[in-house]
């Protein structure tokens, strides 16, 4: 049973830490997780630098229709990072604290699904 | 985009198959009856079409324009098949313009086909990146982008279901529509949900069809009809990196796509009488309808209220009913706004016929590609 990460090169060293986003060498833009060559200018000389767990609330749905991982009813939407660039999850609910733009969120690192006999580790977000 | 002399190029023959759950029929029977009804439009001798392209996103038989063409007699000439998601069947009348345009071809023929029953899997379109192992899914994009346009702009839902409730009514009129039934407000946002607030009434059903259209050279038009509808102008753009997204509603392919389009054609957006554009989701229709530049950002959804998009308002949008009512087998949508554009031009247009429309424009915009806005708008203008 290992925990696997949902993505290759998406965490920093520890699959339970945070996740890496970029900083490009050569332009000095700053650019999301996962990405490889530097949208701006091209460079593939790109510094890791690790993720803060905050950002807003940018767009959300609740999806009543069952996903390849999630079953319905579950609520996805995009965060928007102080960095620049937005990330779309699957959030989780806080009692008393309901969804809306604008709203403070923080990421949780956590398994979302199995895969045969490992844990895939991603993340959430959840109102602060 | 650069430049070049074209001929003048006119759309002659136009035709569309029964749209929708037609699982009996499949891929090669429904473009066999689209082409038929084109041929039959403009009388045609087949062998007279120099050239195919046929659109198709979902199957898996390979040259499906050869097996499309050779029902009707097209064989040993230029022929190929293109994909462009839901801008497919936009792209092959482009191709088929550009072909004559270009003094390639004199006369082509351009197919638009999709047989979402029998070639595509159950359950809403998902990537296969990490956004879709995370539940984004289609209609939940446009959910979203509804949201975002409601919160910035002070807008409710029910400004989306009219969009429904619009052009469903217009598919009543359609005896291509697939849906012809008439529906309130309240049952549009009584229907079931699929993404909060998208509903079922909201979203273009699962549909099989394909449409046809065949254009002609200015110099050989008169062999078919004396009061040709001209195609003007044509532009396709594929999605820029979603870092650059501005918002959810704001679609830069669909701007860039409509400047280019209205420039070629020598025309701005208060020129055009008659829309045809992508609604998938209800949630589409106001956002393209800005995109266009045919009014101005946040006022869509209030025109749309007080009646503007309307079959006898200002700027009629969709009046074959659109994807909600036609359906939306994806490849052929393109196709079937040439269709219906050329019906409304030439006075052809029933109970729906938009007055006196002399410049209809037609656009179809998606795609779902990884690190991207979108996979392509594309945009189609036409001219009595």
């Amino acid at each position: 049973m290992a925990k696997v990460p949902l993505r290759e090169n998406l965490f920093t060293e520890k699959i339970d830490g945070t996740l890496k986003y970029y900083k490009c060498k050569s332009c000095k833009h700053l650019l999301p997780p996962l990405t490889v060559t530097c949208q701006y200018c091209f460079s593939n000389d790109l510094e890791p630098m690790p993720l803060g767990k905050r950002g807003k609330l940018f767009a959300f749905t609740t999806n009543n229709l069952d996903s390849a991982h999630f079953k319905a009813p579950f609520t996805t939407g995009y965060i928007e990072f102080p960095e620049g660039f937005r990330l779309f999850s699957v959030l989780e609910k806080v009692e008393g604290k309901p969804f809306k733009i604008g709203l403070e969120m923080e990421m949780v690192i956590q398994k979302l699904w199995d895969k045969g006999e490992d844990e895939v580790i991603g993340y959430k977000f959840r109102p602060v | 985009m650069r430049k070049i002399p074209l001929r003048r190029v006119a759309v002659i023959g136009v035709g569309m198959s029964k749209f929708g759950k037609q699982p009996e029929k499949g891929l090669v029977a429904l473009g066999t009856e689209a082409c038929l009804a084109a041929i039959k439009d403009c009388g045609i001798v087949p062998k007279n079409i120099d050239g195919v392209y046929c659109a198709n996103a979902f199957g898996d038989t390979g040259c499906l324009g050869q097996q499309i063409a050779m029902q009707v007699g097209l064989v040993s000439r230029e022929m190929a098949r293109v994909e462009n998601a839901c801008a497919g069947g936009t792209t092959a009348v482009r191709e088929v313009f550009y072909a004559i345009g270009t003094g390639r071809w004199d006369i082509g023929m351009a197919v638009g086909v999709d047989s979402m029953t029998t070639c595509m899997p159950k359950g809403p379109i998902v990537a296969k990146d990490i956004d879709g192992d995370l539940g984004l899914s289609m209609p939940a994009y446009g959910a979203m982008q509804m949201q975002r346009y409601i919160h910035k702009y002070g807008a409710t839902v029910k400004e989306f279901a009219q969009v429904s409730v619009k052009n469903h009514f217009n598919g009543s009129l359609n005896p291509y529509a697939m849906y012809k039934k008439v529906f309130t407000l309240e049952e549009v946002l009584g229907a079931r949900m699929i993404c909060e607030p998208l509903t079922q009434l909201m979203v273009s059903p699962v549909s099989d069809g394909a449409a046809a259209a065949i254009l002609c050279a200015e110099d050989k038009v008169k062999q078919f009809t004396s009061k040709p509808v001209w195609m003007v102008a044509s532009s396709l753009i594929s999605g820029d990196y979603t870092l650059f997204a501005k918002d959810m509603d704001i679609s830069t392919m669909g701007e860039q796509a409509s400047a280019e389009a209205y420039e070629m054609a020598g025309i701005g957006p208060k020129d055009i009488d008659v829309v045809e554009l992508h609604d998938a989701f209800a949630a589409n229709e106001i956002p393209n309808i800005e995109d266009m530049g045919i009014c101005k950002r946040g006022e869509g959804a209030r025109l749309l209220m007080e009646g503007y998009f309307d079959l006898n308002g200002k700027v009629p949008v969709n009046p074959s009913g659109g994807l909600l009512a036609q359906g939306h087998p994806l490849s052929a949508s393109g196709v079937r706004q040439i269709a219906e554009l050329t019906w409304h031009l030439r006075g052809q247009a029933g109970e729906r016929q938009v007055k006196s429309a002399k410049i209809g424009v037609a656009h179809m915009e998606g795609g779902v590609v990884s690190g991207l806005q979108g996979g392509a708008c594309g945009i189609n203008i036409v001219m009595r």
